[in-house]
């Protein structure tokens, strides 16, 4: 047999040089340590003997690569061009074969010398089974709107967090994502639900309730399992916790008889994928000097800056994005055990990830450990998941910083000797007016988190009679995080992240979260009926408690306050509790009518006593319709289900207590200068928000499996919504006022296809493709007020939550050069009341596309998603082209600004300090669409043939590179129309300077043992 | 055997694990008293509690939105007194009721003027109320205290009436403010003078204090509220009772002028010219107004920083104008303390004054001393208290009263040579008046009404200080004076307006 060439690489004795050499590259060496440890290459030993066979599909035709195991072993082979194998066993082994999209055949090897096997083609999805909160039903008795995610498609992207691979992938899931390493994407399941706070849905890891914050903790690799409650019905036995939608996460377990190592190494590079185009130095003396010059009046003549006519300094001509974007390498390895016996399995994880900012000091850096086990001892099965972390977070003001980049003087030289840390900076007979800090000066600060935790859940479950176990769970959040802020002087520059010594800020906070939960679930089969049903309660006791100490003017080299001459302590500590009781049951007539209820009762500590407890109850339905006589018989139809259900859901935030700011100070000459301060506003009657959903839907499949689809229209209606309203100033509190305020809807329709174009067994073609459309609209506010502005939104009624808000541009006045803006009243004067709605945050639809084809052992994927609809406010741009301050611009405001002599008809008004009118207040000019079309990602990969990797003793390897953020169609003028929401709504489609969006290109390979 | 043992036992902890979680059902569980704040209701019962919220009544004058950064230029910057670039100014953006900038309308807690006022009449206006119900004792203590948060809001309503001439007035507790109305000049002024009189005619507070914690000098005192009364009613026209409440601070004798060479320094820090004044006191240590955002207030100002030339690292916000040195005498040593002239050493540093490599031919002194100035490269920071009101502010007010209504004119000029014989380095005003520098020979010197010659000296006594642009408003000099017209000036343009903002969050709040 003639082996390719690169077969020879990975030789038995070969493979573990190449491990070595990645061994020695990487900081990986403690994991291959342990790898070694557990003797991987120990050879089974046993009275073996030789079988030999074909393996064929149901139409006789061979079926090349065919996996073939001895169970409980580490032996295995691949099947051949001619589907041929041979492989060692003893009697009374198990030989497992399996392959991509057919059912996997176990057959137990008697005296045979030879086995030929045909293998069928997986028919139905339906007969998955899905986690839904408390337990798991088949898919085909699912009656709520369920999104099962496809891991393995996601695992190929990428990723420190395993929501920005969601993006795209499922309809009714809108991820916004953000670039900067570290961060939380933004996932709206069904639209913004909320105006206040937290948009994002709840996510359940192994039954740990917890937030997307939670999934940056979580290594993509340990995921087994994801899916997505979306509709009310489904989300109801989560009530008061679920209101925007549930992503429900398993993690691996370990398979009986089989151990399997799998180990996975990636690395690329990720870069600045967009740029701004800045003046030069030239233009910006230009710009300068009219911008000083236009700034005169009869009692003072402005000169422009002397910079302007230095020849010396106008020789220097420095591109900041240049100097300061960097490329940032990207590291991922992940090692992993599993396996199991006849009454235990095991999963053992250890993940390293490194993902390098686009520049200095925004790099991010995790640790993974899993152990994920259960035990079977009669009647009980008892058991653990557990997560274990560390991670290193950048904090860095990273949006200031490009936005810094970009405006800093062009003629501030990058270095200069006679400056602390040999750093050019913005001295004023230099730089002029414009005293942004050069970029690199950020170097000098170093902004972290480190954080520590673990999630963990121990669980017993115990049949008690027939049909009836109980089962009981602890669940532990536990996260240490260590904030530290360091500075170092930085000389003579003026602006704001100078810092004048040597500072740090200490923070250090537990957050501890126990959960126990408690509940009975009933399982019966008995003819035509189906009962699955289950009765619990849980408690919830959050705590977090911490300190926080900073000092200034430390002793160079000393990371600790106490050696400057000033520092302060303080603290935070305090607790959440949340109590719950909870029922649902499943009903199933002979696998045709389905119906799902349940209640949920929740108390939260954040109301008071009166307001405290909610209850949130769901029903739904469904009708396996293909399972009636009349369609039993048509032939391409392998599945129809009609369902439809209805559900409430909670939230709870805020806090009803009248409390005071104690950290308010007046400086006497005493000493004695603390002082107290009102800092909110009490509110006795906050209460549940409470959202209502509608779900009516239908999955269909047909030409055996291979088409599916499945469609979704939903209404979803968000009351009492939770807020805390902007107080006019004139109140003199600091905080804004918790309040229950208004409703509004979120109605849409979900679609989702897949077909398998191909599927042979060389040469298998799929696609997929979802989209979604969604309609938000504010039904009401409070009574005593219609609109709500903030950020330059208003939110009002019959309009999207949080719509552009603003002026409508007249012209630039001729004379003068100012802007001008509609009198929309006709009073003859421009005011507040000439603002006008300018368009929506909130796409109409978004969509994600894929393809992906495998021929032989290589494999294509490309993965497109998008959105339509959406407006964009483009601060960065109201920045960039403002002419009315003394820091660089965009090279194009030179052509388009106003100029009373060579430009009267320029689009942007004079190039002047004078603003008289306001220019660049909010107004349509900065609205612009947020359309996009983006290639996500693109992979090509190779899996090497069993037969060539059996030598080596591998079981698989797959190499692969991809692209990540290729293409992006957009007419957007901003670097990128994927622009994710800051604190609330209110920031949904703004996009004041983000971190830039990037591009990466990766290399990796799998290989499992 | 061993095996129904071990599923009984397990039964058991189950049930122990079930009743566990059961009987943590009870609505205890829910109840959480928080640990991490002071809760409302308890407080404001002991004298202790009140100072505390006394401080935090104080603590706004120290916001950036006040004399922590932003304050202290704002109000010199309309003034015919200097120059400028600075966007609010020049773009007339703070009268543009749309303008969201930090200086006057933000709503970042300690940023923004508007809000930091309010932020210091709501904390006064708890005191006020609350105290009374309080369990002090002693009536007198409870007086006392309550006279400190009258004066405090008597400050901040004047500090309303100034710069807006109008706005919400708020004198309870009430939170929710959402239905308050915009009240006129004389509905806010009848506040302040109703705060002011409950002090006064019930002698609540000291003249003078001791210096011992809770009695710090500096706090409001008995002269502060008759002088900022007396402001007033001069703002009112109301010249005589004005005359009289300051004759009264001046016959007290508590009050006395400094050298000049301290006036608006360190050294003059609650010296015995201050009848009024914000504490600096960072020492670096303490909240930085240019670090330190939030609630709390500043506990040093960035004056130094915005005033320093850019020669130096300044940022130069604002810088003396031409037409404000010509009013100088060459002989008067106000000139050298207040300006830095071209090829003056620049104190801090071994810099000459250089007019080329700054924005301004002269730069600004006075208040720009001390230690942490930008000068050094320290950083911006500094220490002098802003001086609110002193005992020169008052005697040249009680000159102005006597002279406009034409009551005692010997009297005002004695008045305004006191400030002269100080300013010019004389004992007292006979050796000023011998030397020819008395307001008589001012008034033949260069050809000035009396009125005029105490118009003048206001200007450069109280120099970049905040004064002048309110003086003009208040002589009627605003709408003839040629350099405030070149600008833009308007009569609508003479107040800011109120926050669009607001407006947008009230109902019966109009512009």
């Amino acid at each position: 047999m003639n082996h390719p060439p690169f077969a020879n690489v990975f030789t038995p004795g070969k493979w573990k040089e190449q491990l070595f050499l990645i061994y020695n590259h990487t900081t990986m060496h403690r994991i291959f340590t342990i790898l070694i440890f557990m003797g991987l290459h120990a050879v089974m030993s046993g009275q073996v003997r030789m079988i030999q066979g074909v393996v064929t599909d149901e139409e006789n035709q061979t079926l090349p690569g065919v996996n073939i195991l001895v169970r409980g072993t580490t032996s295995g082979t691949i099947s051949g061009i001619d589907g041929d194998y041979s492989i060692q066993v003893s009697r009374g082994d198990t030989l497992e074969f399996s392959y991509i999209s057919y059912k996997t055949l176990l057959i137990i090897v008697e005296d045979q010398n030879r086995i030929d096997v045909s293998m069928e083609i997986e028919s139905s999805t339906l007969e998955e089974v899905v986690v839904i909160g408390y337990g798991s039903i088949r898919k085909k008795d699912v009656t709520g709107a369920v999104s099962i995610i496809n891991v393995e498609e996601m695992q190929k992207i990428p990723t420190s967090n395993i929501a920005t691979a969601l993006q795209g992938r499922v309809s009714g899931v809108q991820i916004i994502n953000a670039a900067e390493p570290g961060l939380n994407p933004t996932v709206l399941v069904r639209g913004y639900g909320t105006i206040f706070g937290d948009p994002n849905p709840l996510v359940v890891i192994d039954g740990i309730q917890t937030t997307t914050g939670a999934l940056s903790n979580l290594n993509p690799a340990d995921i087994e399992s994801m899916q997505v409650l979306k509709d009310a019905s489904a989300a109801a036995i989560y009530g008061s916790r679920a209101a925007n939608g549930v992503i429900i996460i398993t993690t691996r377990t370990g398979q009986k008889e089989r151990f399997e190592l799998n180990f996975n190494m990636e690395t690329g590079v990720q870069s600045v994928a967009n740029r701004f185009e800045m003046m030069n130095t030239a233009q910006y003396a230009e710009y300068t000097k009219r911008l000083y010059v236009n700034s005169s009046t009869r009692f003072l003549q402005v000169n422009p800056p002397a910079w302007t006519q230095n020849e010396e300094v106008l020789a220097t001509d420095t591109d900041w994005q240049d100097v300061s974007f960097i490329d940032g390498k990207i590291q991922n390895y992940n090692l992993s055990l599993q396996g199991g016996g006849e009454n235990s399995s095991f999963f053992m994880g250890l993940g390293y990830l490194r993902q390098e900012g686009v520049f200095v000091n925004a790099d991010f850096e995790r640790y993974n450990f899993r152990i994920n086990s259960s035990f079977k001892h009669g009647r009980l099965r008892i058991g653990e998941a557990v997560n274990i972390f560390y991670r290193q977070k950048p904090e860095t003001d990273l949006a200031r910083r490009p936005m810094n980049i970009y405006a800093v003087a062009p003629q501030m030289p990058i270095y200069d000797e006679n400056n602390l840390n040999g750093l050019g900076s913005p001295f004023p007979f230099i730089t002029g007016g414009n005293n942004l800090p050069n970029p690199l000066a950020y170097d000098y600060r170093s902004y972290v988190t480190n954080g520590f935790g673990a999630q963990g859940n121990i669980f017993a479950e115990l049949d008690l009679v027939k049909n009836l176990e109980f089962r009981s769970e602890l669940n532990l959040t536990f996260n240490n995080n260590a904030f530290e802020r360091y500075y170092e002087p930085i000389a003579q520059s003026q602006a704001a992240i100078t810092s004048t010594s040597y500072e740090i800020d200490i923070r250090n906070n537990s957050a501890v979260s126990i959960n126990s939960e408690n509940y009975f679930k009933y399982n019966l089969v008995q003819g035509k009926h189906r009962v699955n049903a289950m009765a619990g309660f849980t408690a919830i006791r959050s705590t977090n408690v911490g300190t926080i100490s900073s000092g200034s003017n430390l002793e160079p080299g000393t990371r600790v306050p106490q050696t400057g001459t000033s520092s302060r302590g303080s603290g935070i500590n305090n607790e959440m509790t949340l109590l719950s009781q909870l029922a649902r049951v499943n009903y199933n007539y002979q696998d045709k009518y389905m119906i799902t209820a349940s209640i949920r009762r929740d108390g939260a500590s954040n109301f008071s006593r009166q307001n405290r407890w909610g209850y949130f109850p769901s029903f739904s339905a469904g009708w396996n319709v293909s399972e009636e006589p009349f369609l039993k018989n048509i032939d391409w139809l392998t599945r129809l289900k009609i369902r439809g259900g209805y559900g409430e859901l909670g939230r709870n935030l805020g806090t009803f207590l009248n409390t005071l700011n104690s950290e308010i100070r007046y400086p006497w000459t005493t000493g004695d200068i603390s002082g107290v301060a009102p800092l909110n506003i009490p509110n006795e009657n906050l209460r549940w928000e409470r959202v209502k959903q509608y779900n009516i839907g239908m999955d269909l499949e047909v030409l055996s499996g291979k088409l599916t689809i499945s469609t979704d229209y939903f209404m979803r209606f968000s009351e009492d919504m939770i807020i805390q309203v902007p107080l006019p100033m004139f109140t003199g509190i600091p905080e804004s006022a918790w309040a229950n305020v208004g409703s509004m809807s979120n109605n849409g329709v979900e679609f989702d296809f897949n077909y398998t174009i191909t599927r042979t067994a060389d040469f298998q073609q799929r696609i997929g493709f979802n989209f979604t459309m969604i309609k938000n609209k504010v039904k009401s506010l409070s009574a005593t007020q219609d609109t709500l502005l903030a950020n330059n939104t208003i939110t009002t009624p019959g309009h999207p939550v949080a719509s552009h808000y603003g002026w409508v541009v007249h012209r630039v006045n001729p004379d003068s050069g100012q802007m001008e803006f509609e009198d929309l009243t006709g009073n003859g004067r421009v005011s507040g009341a000439d603002r006008r709605i300018l368009g929506s945050p909130h796409p109409d639809g978004f969509f994600g596309f894929n393809y992906s084809a495998s021929f032989k052992g290589f494999d294509i994927s490309a993965f497109f998603q998008g959105v339509w609809g959406n407006h964009i406010f483009n601060d960065s741009r109201r920045n960039l082209q403002s002419t009315h301050l003394d820091r660089n611009r965009l090279a194009s405001v030179l052509v388009d600004a106003f100029d009373p002599v060579t430009n009267i008809e320029g689009s942007l008004p004079i190039i002047s300090l004078s603003n008289q009118n306001d220019n660049d207040r909010a107004a349509d000019r900065w609205i612009e669409r947020g359309d996009y079309i983006r290639l996500r990602n693109m992979q090509i990969g190779y899996t090497f043939p069993a037969h060539m990797l059996k030598r080596a003793n591998l079981r698989s390897l797959r190499l692969y590179v991809n692209g990540i953020n290729l293409v992006t169609w957009t007419k957007y003028s901003g670097l990128d129309p994927d622009i994710s929401p800051m604190n609330d709504v209110f920031s949904l489609g703004l996009d004041n300077f983000r971190y830039p969006p990037v591009r990466s290109f990766n290399f990796g390979f799998q290989i499992g043992l | 055997m061993t095996r129904l043992y071990h599923i009984k036992f397990h039964i058991k902890t189950f049930l122990v694990m079930a009743i566990l979680t059961f009987s943590s059902c009870s609505g205890d569980f829910l109840e959480i008293i928080p640990v991490d704040a002071v809760l409302s209701e308890n407080f404001f019962q002991t004298e202790d509690q009140i100072r505390r919220a006394l401080n935090g009544a104080y603590s706004p004058l120290g916001n950036r939105g006040m004399y922590g950064w932003w304050l202290s230029p704002i109000r010199e910057i309309l003034s015919d007194d200097v120059n400028t670039l600075e966007q609010g100014i020049i773009n007339h953006h703070f009268f543009n009721p749309t303008n969201t900038d930090r200086q006057l309308f933000t709503r970042k807690d300690g940023d923004g003027l508007w809000k930091s006022i309010f932020m210091g009449v709501l904390r006064s206006n708890l005191i006020i109320i609350r105290t009374p119900e309080s369990q002090i004792p002693s009536q007198i203590v409870k007086n006392q205290l309550i006279g400190e948060a009258k004066f405090l809001r008597a400050m901040y309503y004047f500090h309303l009436a100034s710069f807006w001439n109008k706005g919400p007035l708020l004198l309870d507790d009430n939170f929710n403010a959402v239905d308050v109305r915009t009240s006129s000049a004389e509905e806010i002024h009848e506040a302040i003078e109703r705060d002011l009189l409950d002090i006064i005619e019930g002698n609540w507070l000291p003249w003078t204090y001791d210096g011992s914690p809770g009695k710090e000098i500096g706090r409001a005192s008995m002269g502060a509220s008759l002088s900022l009364l007396g402001k007033l009613y001069l703002y009112q026209g109301r010249f005589q009772e004005a005359a009289a409440l300051f004759k009264q601070v001046i016959d007290r004798n508590v009050y006395s002028l400094i050298p000049i060479e301290e006036v608006y320094t360190l050294q003059g820090d609650n010296g015995s010219e201050s009848v009024f004044e914000v504490q600096f006191n960072y020492k670096g240590a303490g909240f930085n107004p240019f670090f330190d955002d939030g609630v709390n207030a500043s506990e040093s100002t960035l004056r130094n920083q915005m005033l320093a030339p850019n020669q130096v690292g300044g940022w130069e916000n604002l810088w003396p104008s031409q037409n404000f040195v010509d009013q100088l005498d060459n002989d008067d040593p106000r000139g050298k303390l207040f300006i830095i002239f071209p090829g003056d050493p620049i104190p801090g540093s071994a810099h000459l004054f250089n007019p080329s490599l700054n924005k301004g031919s002269y730069s600004i002194r006075k208040g720009v001393n001390s230690g942490y100035s930008a000068w050094n490269p320290q950083g911006g920071v500094a220490d002098e208290n802003f001086p609110l009101i002193r005992y020169a502010d008052v005697l040249l007010m009680y000159a102005e009263c006597l002279i406009r209504s034409n009551t005692d004119t010997d009297e005002a000029m004695r008045m305004i040579d006191q400030v002269r014989a100080r300013a010019y380095r004389y004992d007292d005003i006979e050796a000023l008046k011998a030397e020819g520098k008395g307001v008589s020979s001012v008034m033949v010197q260069r050809n000035l009404s009396l009125f005029e010659v105490l118009k003048l000296e206001r200007r450069i006594e109280l120099s970049f200080e905040g004064h002048r642009y309110l003086d003009l408003l208040r002589w009627n000099d605003a709408a003839s004076n040629e350099i405030l017209l070149s600008r833009g000036w308007a009569p609508e343009k003479a107040y800011y307006p109120i926050s669009q903002e607001d407006l947008d969050l009230t109902s019966l709040l109009t512009p």
